[in-house]
């Protein structure tokens, strides 16, 4: 059985955020809608600096607290172990936001365009699937993998920080980093089990 | 240098950079998906289940042969929950079209659970009322019993549901604790005490004055422990825990919280509760203004709560695996 | 979107100059909807960074240009409105055609074509030298300074590190490998490669950028003071450690060459040849008669009767000056720190060592320093260049494996490299491409400027194009002091935005100067705002560029294939709306001159004699110009591109033109006589003038020398420098319009905000997220945003790239974050009279808006 999952290399990303814009132009999401975004953290007094980027979308957990809060059957935990979302279902009680430790579910206000003038020609064919009103987040791009093809995000990355891969397969890339590297999870007393490891 | 024509233009032109998106900063920031309608939803969800709660135990105690007249609480209690806390789910529902969907997810959602009792509690406690109104016979029947015990516990049901859905953000000091469950029931046993206390007196409807004083005088000293419990835990939680906690007791909201819910709110309904009993005249004066202010003071706590929230940063230092980069 | 109605195309990525990636463009409709990596472009690992996936978003600009456009308001400014008139291409022609013709007949001398178009470069040039008028290539006028290094160490234009190989990468204000240098995509992955095989990664630089963030060290310096770290590193590496190639200074530099009193070279009066101690046979020699082992570097030896020494120890005993002690209060930074990080940087280079690649033997020297824009744009920027990139040299790493290699010099090796009669290096590169830059060695001959760059007082100057903006804004009889008794009749601009290249306040006045302005646009910008004739131009979207990385830009060093990109439109223009080329070839047509350009064309692309010469009389599209280039160059040609559906040709790289610094000829410069030679011709030219009072020549010194900038020393409470450095998502002015990158802008806490350092906030009073003003010294100020960090020198304020947009045009990207070029002074005395830098320090001070 496969077990979708992700590692994220700390010392390979570069903070330059082309997976949020790979993330927004693939998904086509509304202004303010981000799927993944990249954190940044400055520790330490000058000149002992240090400024780390954490790049981070939905960590796919297997205990979601979004599936279970959502009174709505938004999200699903399938078993190739992504936690889907299917907005249709939303009524915005926004209870995802506040459970979700990862800040991975964006919420769809309202859809106003970018261009100043109104809504420029992509913008169109960006927002069809979308409604407003209704809480969004990384699906793992079901669609590219069914496609065979890596998530957008992986895909693009240009230090390649990001990999992607099974987790129940011990030959596949993301298990070899996992073990090698001593892949680590975000917050992981939380207690909800992500499978996006970070590797540092 | 005076800057000529041109500068000034260009003076116009520069402006400073605009915010950056909450999720982006590793810092800490307040709760804002509940807000105005999520507010009204809870405080006058409490509100109404206590007030209903309160005024089915009045009832049954009204001696045998006097005039119902607590039902009234009943019903406003009723239309509180049913016509202001549902009204305020659905305003402040983006989709309101789906809310029905809110049922679906009993199994594991505390709001579906939640919507579970409320409908329940319309069931029920519409039936209540039309039996204890005797438009429906069966008063102080077996029947009439069930019906007013089911409609008891959904009440209390609709009271608790909301301290377990806020519970579950775990990135929310404030908010994940045991505590909030019973500090929703307490609350809303006080407040409902409070409101029944209010109506009473102010539209003239006998009633067992002493139960409800006895009520409130132990569910005040309970729910001022509840308070200092909460604030005592958040000193010793997290880091967002403090804020909130700095928020609630030294920040802009420690007027609202500290003066308003727990002093005027709690403490001084409870002195003046206490030093009227058994006084006469003095008391119904003392009931009333009591009365107003816990019911004020449930507002502002309610807000607080959902105003004092404070996430947990993702990335934070000091804390998982940031810490050794 | 569903994907049955995307039809995809490939192209090449143009939303920076560097045409990095190959990308597919999905369109739907024809409508662009999205642009991702394509990958089947294997040189680029089928990656795409941040700047080209907002691509999609670019050609629908709703302030862009579709009509040829008319001023009929004649006062012209920022913030001005222009009173656009529109016109049909007829009624422009009208108005474009008798101006050309009437500067021709007049003097040709007075068009001046600017554009940063590198695609175009083999057109644009001919066509301006067809016309008899002259050219300025750059779009900024801040970067670009080490190319005047890079022909005589890296024999090419651009460098780039063999990140594979190497094992300490020293950032000397770059950010090389993080997504904003050349070769954005391709170096940050050799880059993340190269850490994660443990190089480690020094930066020195005043902000802790991304780069410094990432970094094994970051190390703080106080701005304009590289010149004397660099220096500092030079003596350590020579004198203090030993740590340099000391066969490579005998065999590939001047290091060896006997040198009189009189600082110039002893040379052999029979051959004239440059000399060089023997010490096996005890006597001076021809340069090329001396074995290697057998060269003095060092001591003191009588000559033709002359006391002469070794440059190599003329350098030594110069550089001794600049000891850690001397140098750390100059640049804040610790002597320990100077001391640790240049010994580590001397160690890694591991001197002597070799790898075997491919079964060849190769000197190994795993260690690179790559300098950038902000430690060499000062008025002392061509010693700076030279002292950081010769680091470089100092210990042999040029085109070698582990080190600095030049952006494909030895191509096929027939743009071969030879040696000139002083046993140099020359490379064939800029006298072969003409893309804007000249070989600096060997010098030019001074003359009374022809044209506004002064290139002509700048014998030395790969270019010199910073002194046009400068010249532009003199009055006319203070320009003629400078030999230019002219005026720009026509000035022609694209792909550029002159308006807002250095002080907007200032250029916006120089500009004023032009008599005719025609800029080709895409969107409304600065510089079309002040333009008397507006012509739409179609976007890189929408256009071809059959060569897309014209070679010696942007092509990935080391052992990897040649790859040469081809750029088809991914969707149509708007009707009306065709390349800029098209359209200049249109006007050579019908201003009569297409026949020069078709000549020239000829000349410098080297089609004479070849099939694809072009017939002078006829007239050619642009595709099909450029089709005759690259059948004529690489063998390959349109009809192949489009046939296989491709957007790269590549071929095979051996490791000889991998690594050619072992195979090539001539040796380069670490004592600059040549400079010391010129010096007198350039003050007789200067003397000639009359602008001594103006134009010093100093810097012809033939030992590298630190002096301080004007600014070094703070003045009337002007105590911070406003620096500027380079961000991921943006390059360029053009993408402050774009809402998505301004929107991922938004996202970091430093890009759009001013960083200050929590101790310097704290003296000045201001609290993170105040508004600030930063006021220069030339009385120039902008607002910011205070973001208070650890991550900045405390003597530094922090802007970065190109800052709020100062268009009426659009709103987007205008209130943004502080435009640091709105700070500068446009001054003269501020400038290096060797290569026309304009000095980047400024000094500034802050208080709360």
């Amino acid at each position: 059985m496969t077990k979708w999952g992700m590692t994220i290399d700390l010392r390979r990303c570069m903070g330059c955020q082309s997976c949020t814009m790979a993330c927004k132009t693939k998904n086509g999401t509304p202004p303010g809608i981000f799927y993944r975004r990249v954190v940044e953290k400055e520790f330490g007094t000058f000149p002992n600096v240090h400024r780390t980027y954490v790049p981070m979308n939905c960590m796919h957990c297997d205990d979601p607290p979004c599936v279970a809060a959502c009174p709505a059957g938004v999200f699903s935990k399938r078993p190739d172990g992504i936690v889907d979302v299917d907005s249709s279902k939303c009524y915005g009680a926004r209870v995802c936001r506040i459970v979700c430790p990862y800040d991975a579910i964006a919420f769809i206000d309202e859809i106003v365009p970018y261009g100043e003038k109104g809504y420029l020609p992509p913008e169109k064919y960006w927002y069809e699937k979308f409604e407003s009103g209704t809480a969004v987040k990384c699906d793992f791009c079901i669609d590219r993998l069914e496609e065979g093809l890596d998530p957008a995000c992986v895909k693009t990355c240009p230090s390649e920080a990001l990999k992607f891969g099974d987790l129940e397969d011990p030959d596949s890339e993301v298990s070899k980093l996992i073990r090698s590297r001593g892949g680590q999870t975000l917050n992981p007393e939380l207690g909800t089990r992500p499978n996006v490891y970070y590797l540092t | 240098m005076m800057p000529n024509v041109t500068d000034q233009r260009i003076d116009q032109l520069s402006v400073g950079a605009g915010p950056i998106p909450e999720t982006f900063e590793a810092s800490f920031r307040g709760q804002r998906d509940w807000r105005f309608w999520e507010l009204m939803a809870f405080y006058f969800g409490c509100l109404g289940a206590g007030l209903y709660a309160i005024s089915a135990l009045l009832d049954w105690r009204a001696p045998g042969g006097a005039p119902r007249t607590t039902v009234t609480g009943l019903i406003v209690g009723f239309v509180l929950v049913i016509v202001i806390k549902n009204g305020s789910h659905v305003l402040g529902s983006s989709r309101p079209g789906r809310a029905l969907r809110a049922l679906s997810q009993v199994g594991s959602s505390w709001i579906s659970r939640g919507s579970l009792f409320i409908l329940l509690f319309g069931i029920f406690g519409a039936l209540d009322v039309m039996v204890r109104l005797g438009w429906i016979p069966g008063d102080k029947d077996v029947l009439g019993w069930i019906l007013g015990i089911l409609a008891l516990l959904a009440s209390l049901a609709v009271m608790v549901y909301v301290g377990f859905v806020m519970a579950q953000g775990r990135r929310i000091s404030l908010w994940h604790s045991p505590l909030m469950p019973v500090i929703f029931l307490v609350y809303s046993v006080v407040v409902g005490c409070a409101l029944a206390t209010g109506i009473f007196v102010i539209f003239g409807i006998a009633y067992d004055t002493e139960l409800v004083r006895v009520l409130m005088l132990i569910g005040i000293p309970v729910m001022i422990f509840l308070v200092l419990a909460q604030l005592a835990f958040l000193g010793t939680s997290t880091e967002a825990g403090r804020i909130s906690l700095r928020m609630l007791i030294r920040g802009r909201l420690a007027a609202p919280y500290i003066g308003g819910a727990l002093i005027f709110g709690l403490v001084i309904p409870l002195i003046l509760t206490a030093a009227a009993y058994g006084t006469s005249g003095g008391e119904a004066v003392a009931s009333v203004i009591s009365a107003v202010l816990i019911v004020i003071g449930g507002y502002l706590f309610f807000s607080s709560l959902l105003k004092a929230a404070v996430y947990t940063p993702t990335v934070e230092p000091g804390r998982s695996l940031l810490v050794n980069i | 979107m569903s994907d049955k109605d995307v039809k995809t195309v490939k192209s090449v990525c143009y939303m920076c100059q560097c045409a990095d990636t190959g990308i597919v463009g999905h369109v739907k409709d024809g409508v662009l909807v999205k642009v991702e990596g394509d990958p089947e472009c294997t040189p680029t690992f089928g990656r795409q960074c941040v700047k080209g996936l907002s691509a999609p978003f670019v050609p629908y600009n709703p302030n862009r240009v579709l009509k040829p456009l008319k001023r009929t308001n004649p006062e012209r400014g920022i913030g001005i409105d222009p009173k656009w008139e529109e016109i049909s291409w007829e009624e422009a022609y009208d108005i474009i055609v008798p101006k050309l013709k009437e500067c021709r007949e007049k003097n040709p001398l007075g068009l001046m074509l600017n554009f940063f178009d590198y695609p175009t470069y083999h057109l644009a040039t001919p066509w301006s030298i067809g016309f008899g008028g002259q050219l300025y290539f750059g779009a900024a006028t801040w970067c670009g300074w080490y190319h005047n290094t890079a022909y005589q160490y890296h024999l090419s234009f651009f460098r780039e590190a063999d990140y594979e190989h190497t094992n300490y990468i020293l950032l000397w204000g770059a950010q090389a490998g993080h997504i904003v240098d050349a070769l954005p995509v391709h170096s940050a992955k050799e880059m993340a490669d190269a850490r994660a095989r443990g190089a480690k990664v020094v930066v020195i630089d005043p902000m802790m950028t991304p780069a410094a963030a990432l970094a094994d060290e970051w190390v703080p310096i106080r701005p304009g003071t590289d010149l004397a770290l660099g220096l500092c590193f030079w003596n350590l590496l020579i004198n203090e450690f030993e740590l340099y190639d000391a066969d490579f200074m005998k065999s590939k530099t001047n290091a060896p060459y006997l040198v009189g009193a009189d600082e110039l070279y002893v040379r052999d009066p029979e051959t004239n040849k440059p000399l060089i101690w023997d010490t096996a046979a005890g006597k001076a020699r021809p340069f090329n008669e001396v074995a290697t082992e057998d060269t003095a570097l060092f001591g003191e030896y009588e000559v033709n009767g002359v006391k002469a020494r070794p440059a190599f120890s003329l350098l030594a005993e110069h550089l001794k000056q600049y000891s850690p002690e001397v140098i750390s209060p100059i640049t804040t930074v610790p002597v320990d720190t100077i001391r640790r990080v240049c010994r580590e940087f001397g160690e890694a280079a591991q001197v002597g060592s070799t790898i075997k690649i491919k079964g060849v033997e190769l000197p190994h020297r795993p260690a690179v320093c790559l300098s950038g824009r902000g430690p060499t744009a000062h008025r002392h920027s061509m010693h700076a260049v030279f002292c950081l990139e010769g680091i470089n040299a100092i210990i042999g790493n040029l085109n070698v494996p582990g080190g600095t290699l030049g952006f494909a010099p030895y191509y096929k090796k027939r743009w071969g490299v030879t040696e000139d009669e002083d046993g140099f290096a020359l490379s064939c590169n800029s006298t072969y491409f003409h893309f804007g830059s000249l070989d600096t060695y060997p010098a030019r001959e001074p003359k009374k400027p022809a044209w506004y760059t002064l290139l002509d007082l700048c014998p030395v100057a790969t270019f010199s194009d910073n002194f046009y903006p400068m010249m532009l804004s003199l009055p006319p009889e203070e320009r003629k002091k400078f030999g230019l008794d002219y005026d720009i009749d026509v000035f022609i601009s694209t792909h550029s935005n002159p308006a807002v290249y250095i002080s907007p306040h200032e250029m916006t006045e120089a500009i004023k100067n032009v008599k005719f302005f025609l800029y080709f646009a895409t969107e409304m910008n600065e510089s079309a705002e002040l333009a008397d004739v507006v012509l739409p131009n179609s976007h890189w979207t929408e256009r071809y560029d059959p060569i897309a990385n014209p070679p010696f830009k942007f092509e990935a060093v080391g052992d990897h294939e040649w790859y040469w990109f081809f750029r088809r439109p991914m969707i149509d223009p708007p009707p009306g709306v065709q390349h800029w080329c098209d359209t200049m070839i249109e006007l050579a047509d019908r201003a009569g001159f297409l026949p020069d350009v078709n000549q020239l064309y000829n000349i410098l692309n080297e089609l004479n004699g070849s099939p694809q010469e072009l017939e002078l009389d006829k007239r050619y599209s642009y595709v099909e110009m450029s089709d005759a280039v690259l059948q004529n160059r690489y063998g390959v040609s349109v009809d192949w591109y489009e046939k296989n559906e491709t957007q790269v040709f590549t071929e095979p790289k051996d490791i000889e033109e991998a690594f050619p610094g072992p195979f090539v000829p001539g040796r380069c410069h670490v004592y600059f006589e040549y400079w010391k030679r010129v010096k007198p011709e350039v003050e007789k030219v200067v003397k000639e003038l009359g602008i001594e009072d103006v134009w010093d020549t100093d810097d012809y010194t033939p030992l590298l020398t630190w002096t301080p900038c004007p600014a070094f020393e703070p003045k009337n409470g002007f105590d911070l420098f406003a620096i500027n450095y380079k961000v991921a998502c943006h390059t360029f002015s053009h993408s402050y319009t774009n809402p998505l990158e301004l929107e991922i802008g938004h996202t970091y806490p430093w890009i759009y905000r001013t960083p200050i350092h929590a101790s310097t906030a704290a003296k000045y009073g201001i609290k993170d997220g105040d508004e600030i003003w930063i006021e220069s010294e030339f009385g120039y100020r902008v607002k910011g945003t205070a973001h208070l960090t650890e991550g900045i020198h405390p003597e530094c304020v922090g802007t970065s790239g190109f800052g709020g947009r100062l268009t009426r045009g659009a709103k987007t990207g205008r209130k943004v974050s502080p435009n640091w070029n709105t700070l500068v002074g446009q001054r003269l005395d501020l400038m290096d009279k060797m290569n026309s830098s304009l000095d980047g320090c400024v000094r500034v001070k802050i208080y709360k808006a």
